[in-house]
């Protein structure tokens, strides 16, 4: 059992939400500065950007039986973590709706399948090495498209579970993540 | 420099507030004057969004005074008349500013600030009554309240 970090919070201090970040990352072709033929190009973008509440919700499968002396056993079979961002509204600059878009044109759901994701506690760690958990092989999917005065695209991250822990060495899309030894 | 310097700034760029004058926080006005008047917003109005940037609201006030006939309306040439000139005056501002609005032409607050939206809360002028000033000219003091929703990025540890 690896020792357990203790929050970089004072005593009482309450973690700001946005403390707790998720980060998408996955690849698009994209023609490089100067080049002319597009190549492999790995994008990150924060989640949240005009989202109010959103959080992750671990979906467990559990199973609980009661023998006769009323003590219950319960087995954890799974969780599925999803968080749900909505509203995830259309907006200038956002290169993770205009890449979700692009998929919603063409329905090529199946490419709705190959993000990384990582969750950054900032409560947890120091500058420089922010504990952080990567899910690869995560999916990402829209719920629906429209709204009322702006064009609402809420969005769903399905997490995989594959789970690599380690840190992050900044707060910024061109963050180095540093796996546990 | 601070919103209401850079406001200033922008303001000065409206036609019908540059060719007459423009004042601070100062009440007492005089026929074709322009008066910015800060406003105060409830700090629990802002909205927090998860990825620590938040949801504000800069709003101000422009008192504009313009002096008035009396002068009945003239049945034959009901558009000829100096008061509903002055209110036309006046309006032209709610335009221009409802205008750069529409066309996203906002004031630059800098690079941690996203301005969403410019409106003017009323399409037109109110008139906040009138009064005889100091030279004994009947004056008008029309208001108009001007909006301005932005994203504040300036408290965000994501950068």
């Amino acid at each position: 059992m690896a020792e357990v970090k203790q929050f970089n919070l004072k005593k009482g201090q309450r973690a700001e939400r946005k403390m707790l970040l998720t980060v998408a990352e996955w690849s698009e072709m994209r023609v490089p500065e100067g080049g002319t033929d597009p190549v492999a190009t790995n994008v990150r973008e924060i989640l949240g950007t005009r989202t109010e509440d959103s959080s992750i919700e671990y979906n467990a499968d559990i199973e609980t039986t009661t023998d006769i002396l009323g003590n219950n056993y319960t087995d954890l079979n799974r969780t599925q973590p999803e968080q749900t961002f909505d509203p995830f509204v259309i907006l200038g600059g956002s290169q993770l709706g205009a890449f979700l878009n692009d998929i919603r044109r063409r329905n090529a759901v199946s490419e709705l399948q190959a993000f990384t994701m990582y969750i950054i506690t900032v409560f947890v760690g120091q500058a420089g090495a922010y504990e952080c958990e990567k899910h690869t092989d995560c999916t990402i999917t829209y719920d629906s498209i429209g709204g009322d005065v702006n064009v609402n695209f809420p969005i769903t991250v399905h997490f995989s579970n594959k789970i690599t822990t380690g840190t992050v060495d900044k707060l910024s899309d061109d963050f180095v993540f540093t796996a546990d030894v | 420099m601070s919103k209401d310097s850079i406001m200033l700034e922008y303001l000065l760029t409206c036609p019908s507030i540059s060719e007459n004058s423009l004042f601070f926080n100062y009440a007492d006005g005089e026929d074709n004057t322009n008066h910015f008047v800060t406003e105060a917003t409830d700090v629990r109005t802002h909205k927090p969004y998860v990825d620590g940037s938040v949801e504000k609201r800069y709003s101000f006030m422009i008192l504009v005074y313009k002096s008035l006939g009396y002068t009945p309306i003239n049945p034959d040439e009901v558009t000829n008349d100096e008061n509903l000139d002055e209110l036309l005056e006046v309006q032209a501002i709610i335009d221009w500013i409802t205008e750069q609005g529409e066309l996203k032409n906002f004031p630059n607050f800098g690079d941690k600030i996203e301005v969403d939206e410019m409106i003017c809360t009323t399409d037109k002028p109110v008139l906040m009554g009138a009064f005889v000033d100091a030279q004994g000219t009947p004056m008008a003091r029309y208001s108009i309240t001007i909006q301005i929703d932005y994203l504040d990025k300036t408290k965000m540890i994501w950068s």
